[in-house]
């Protein structure tokens, strides 16, 4: 999954810190699907001159972050990375909690469930559980974005959220993806609804797919809005299992998350 | 910033250092910190820290917490250490192991590296029993006084162990002595034993054991340790059970790592 950060220097808001915001998204460029990245990788990623993103990543080199492998000219994550900030995101109650769910849901439905939280107009999975017998072939793996607007996932967020909140996304949304918006914006509509109707949102094999999606939003007072997202094969998830098992044992299992968790 | 040249110049470091830090100072828990709580943590300007925070809210890194002037994490730091985890050949061989012995020993088990003076925690599984100690991947502990900083130190060469031991003294100040006390105890017991242990070296009615490991073909040093919370824990004997299944993990895991020649 390609990422687009835009740090272009006519870009940068009023009161950051140029060379930083840089260092960061170089750090962000790093997906899990390729470990070694060059400058020419990392240029396309960054959207930023070849000078800079080679200086930034020899200041990244040099404070340890970044290792370098001089034979093919390709730089790749330190374990340093983990002391910024990692500790405390990947390790939150609520998120181990979930993750002992997650697992014997998605074992005993045969899916892979995932937990997602947003950041800025994706959705990021954080934990990721798949049964053996889910029949999936893709990897829908940690640290994976979805977009918030075409997704089950996405939209059992924006469901969950204030509505001051949720306009501020919707229009965000809409100045990103101007061309796509007026089919996805009804789509997202339906699925916003299906959850305030009953409380899960579905995509059963749409757009021609064989997977399909069942989202619910899962919130609590000491941590940001999160989603817990079935997949599976759309011939085992059919409508009826979806709507009279899957999505009622969906919400069980959330209120049994939110219970657990210290309020 | 003006420097165009292709190496980075003093002051681009120094800047990403600083940046680097005020990420750093959110540690391993969850509180929320304002600007002030961030000032006084690294010791840096507030305005610095103004136009810092402003950055990472700005990246993705921090979002400011409900209702208040402080900032929480954001979800990237989450996304950047995924990344590192999925890519690293270290990990993928030593999670498993890590598992097994936590499952057989009932504990939760740790391998840390040094960075600075403190310990990190890079590869980290708990037994499906314990479910009290919340430190994980990602978190940081004090060098000095922890059985995982006290193992890493006697693993090291001599020379090395001494320059970490000085730096230590200097930045106890008026407790230099007692931590240095109590720091040779642990040597002691590590080479009388081969492990050493440490009760509330982090967290209250916790303790820790552990023991140094060598990596691979770089000879990485590291630090392998368990822990467990337990009301009023008699740790002499918990040592003494645990020690013989720690000594023969560790050899195992340096024969299952010995050809690894990667990055840490």
């Amino acid at each position: 999954m390609l990422k687009n950060i835009t740090l272009s220097k006519s870009s940068s808001p009023r009161g950051v810190v140029v060379p930083f915001t840089r260092a960061l998204g170089l750090l962000a460029a790093f997906t899990p699907d390729e470990k070694w990245l060059g400058n020419g990788d990392l240029v396309m990623r960054t959207n930023l001159p070849a000078s800079t993103v080679s200086r930034i990543v020899q200041t990244l080199v040099k404070l340890g972050y970044l290792a370098h492998d001089a034979e093919n000219r390709k730089y790749c994550l330190t374990s340093l990375v983990l002391t910024l900030g990692y500790g405390a995101t990947a390790n939150s109650e609520v998120q181990q909690v979930a993750y002992a769910y997650m697992q014997s849901f998605a074992e005993r439905h045969k899916l892979c469930v995932n937990l997602s939280s947003r950041d800025r107009l994706d959705m990021i999975v954080l934990e990721s559980y798949q049964s053996v017998d889910s029949m999936l072939a893709f990897n829908l793996s940690v640290g994976v974005r979805l977009s918030i607007a075409s997704s089950p996932t996405g939209w059992a967020l924006l469901a969950a959220l204030p509505e001051l909140e949720r306009y501020y996304l919707l229009e965000n949304i809409e100045r990103r993806m101007s061309r796509d918006w007026p089919r996805l914006r009804r789509r997202a509509l339906e699925g916003l609804s299906q959850v305030s109707r009953v409380g899960f949102c579905t995509s059963l094999g749409e757009w021609g797919s064989e997977i399909s999606t069942v989202a619910a939003p899962l919130l609590g007072n000491n941590h940001a809005p999160l989603v817990l997202t079935c997949i599976g094969s759309s011939q085992m998830m059919t409508r009826a299992r979806v709507e009279r098992e899957i999505g009622p044992q969906l919400l069980a299992m959330i209120s049994s998350i939110q219970q657990r968790v210290s309020p | 910033m003006i420097d165009n040249n292709m190496n980075p110049g003093k002051s681009t470091i120094l800047t990403v250092q600083r940046g680097m830090q005020v990420l750093r100072a959110f540690r391993s828990d969850r509180a929320p910190l304002s600007n002030a709580e961030l000032v006084r943590r690294t010791g840096l300007p507030k305005s610095t820290i103004s136009r810092l925070t402003t950055t990472l809210l700005n990246q993705g890194f921090l979002r400011r917490a409900p209702g208040g002037r402080e900032f929480e994490l954001g979800p990237a730091p989450a996304s950047i250490g995924h990344a590192y985890i999925a890519g690293s050949e270290l990990l993928h061989i030593a999670n498993p192991f890590l598992q097994e012995l936590a499952d057989e020993l009932d504990v939760s088990v740790a391998l840390s590296i040094r960075d600075g003076l403190e310990m990190l925690y890079v590869g980290y599984r708990t037994s499906h029993r314990v479910g009290t100690l919340r430190l994980g991947v990602g978190s940081l502990l004090p060098l000095g006084s922890t059985s995982i900083g006290r193992a890493y130190m006697w693993g090291l060469p001599e020379p090395e162990r001494q320059t970490l031991l000085e730096l230590l003294c200097c930045n106890a100040g008026s407790g230099a002595n007692s931590l240095l006390c109590s720091i040779q105890a642990s040597f002691e017991q590590l080479e009388q034993t081969g492990i050493c242990s440490v009760l509330s070296g982090f967290q209250r009615d916790a303790y820790g054991i552990a023991l140094p490991v060598v990596v691979g073909r770089k000879k990485n040093v590291m630090s392998m340790s368990c822990g467990r919370a337990r009301i009023q824990p008699d740790l002499v004997a918990e040592s003494s059970l645990m020690a013989p299944v720690l000594l023969k993990a560790a050899e195992q895991f340096q024969d299952l790592l010995v050809d690894f020649d990667g990055e840490l």
